[in-house]
């Protein structure tokens, strides 16, 4: 028997600007996390920057390539403090689009890969993979901006059970 | 608290709902293997779509470089598949690329993660689309995404790829091109109404 198994955990309109949001006490019922986010700029451009658990020690490691309408871009960053997004990112007027994919989050073994969509209207659109390399399960997920500034958006973290 | 969007489903509607996103199976590798295999999926016909959601490691032995994981459909190791991807590594290079003819499987997923190489932590992750699976009128599309990051040897891929046959998807089968699945990764097949 078929088990349902995208669950919608939590989700939030963020109208007021802020500096950073969190999800929290996330828990390892499921597997895998799927975040979704429209999120917009405040004061300055939104770069989405993504860390699990609080942890901001040099433990983030990814690549990206990013199509502009006319060329393409690669960025990478290797003990970074968290996921940097550089591609699709949100300006003040318009939104972006991020989808973030986690895998088996809730395991103890393993570090934590991550596969991030990314797009905004305006000839932006990206991908970026990056591996946390922390065994811990994750509890908790942080997003900010890695310009320290502010941003709007809505933010969905669902649940899959494997 | 959790919003269960398949009870709600059930609950707002009745007969005619179609199931959402649902969890078929999923192996957990317990000892080294080198293909997994979900059979029967005739079985899942009320599905229109399926996703298969993967983190692996690769044995060791061999060498450390790329090892894609292939994708078959029910059991044809004939040359009847095209694919193409776009990949991104982390010594800055964006690359794109093809089967130049028709292959014998799709690539469908990234692997530089084999044990004792590396930090044996690090595994590579993916998910995989398969479109009108049951259809017997049309070519099978899928569309992939998947990364390996181990330290100087990152990679992240984009992968579109056709099964030349309209066939009804009865098994996929998912296969390292080199080496064999490691103890500890795990397949996962959803459906999708």
């Amino acid at each position: 028997m078929p088990t349902p198994t995208y669950d919608l955990i939590a989700s939030n309109v963020v109208t007021s600007a802020v500096t950073s949001f969190s999800f929290s006490s996330i828990s390892n019922t499921y597997r895998d996390l799927v975040l979704v986010i429209r999120g917009q700029g405040g004061n300055n451009d939104f770069y989405p920057r993504f860390r699990f658990n609080g942890n901001s020690s040099a433990a983030y490691f990814y690549v990206e390539m990013v199509g502009t309408g006319s060329a393409v871009q690669n960025f990478s960053g290797n003990s970074e403090t968290g996921f940097q997004l550089s591609g699709a990112f949100a300006t003040t007027t318009t939104p972006a689009l991020f989808t973030v994919q986690m895998f088996d989050t809730n395991q103890s073994n393993k570090h934590k890969p991550a596969i991030v969509r990314s797009g905004r209207t305006g000839n932006r659109t990206g991908f970026l993979y990056g591996r946390w390399a922390n065994t811990d399960a994750v509890t908790s997920l942080d997003i900010y901006s890695s310009n320290g500034g502010t941003f709007t958006g809505t933010f969905y973290l669902y649940g899959i059970v494997s | 608290m959790p919003i269960p969007i398949g009870v709600l489903a059930q609950a707002g509607a009745g007969a005619g709902v179609t199931p959402g996103f649902e969890l078929l199976e999923t192996t957990l590798i317990t000892s080294d293997t080198a293909s997994v295999t979900f059979s029967n999926l005739n079985n899942y016909s009320n599905y229109k779509h399926l996703q298969i959601r993967m983190v692996t490691q690769l044995t060791t032995s061999g060498s450390g470089s790329t090892v894609y994981t292939l994708l078959r459909f029910n059991g044809d190791s004939a040359n009847n598949y095209f694919h193409h991807w776009i990949q991104v590594d982390n010594g800055s290079n964006t690359t794109g690329g093809r089967s130049s003819s028709t292959a014998n499987a799709i690539y469908a997923g990234t692997n530089t993660c084999i044990f004792g190489t590396q930090n044996n932590n690090m595994y590579a992750a993916g998910f995989i689309d398969i479109f009108d699976f049951g259809v017997s009128t049309k070519y099978k599309t899928i569309k992939a995404m998947s990364m390996a990051d181990q330290n100087s040897d990152d990679e992240g891929d984009f992968f579109g790829g056709t099964w030349m046959n309209t066939a009804a998807i009865t098994s996929i089968s998912l296969i390292p091109a080199s080496l064999s699945f490691r103890t500890g990764s795990r397949v996962s097949l959803y459906g999708i109404g």
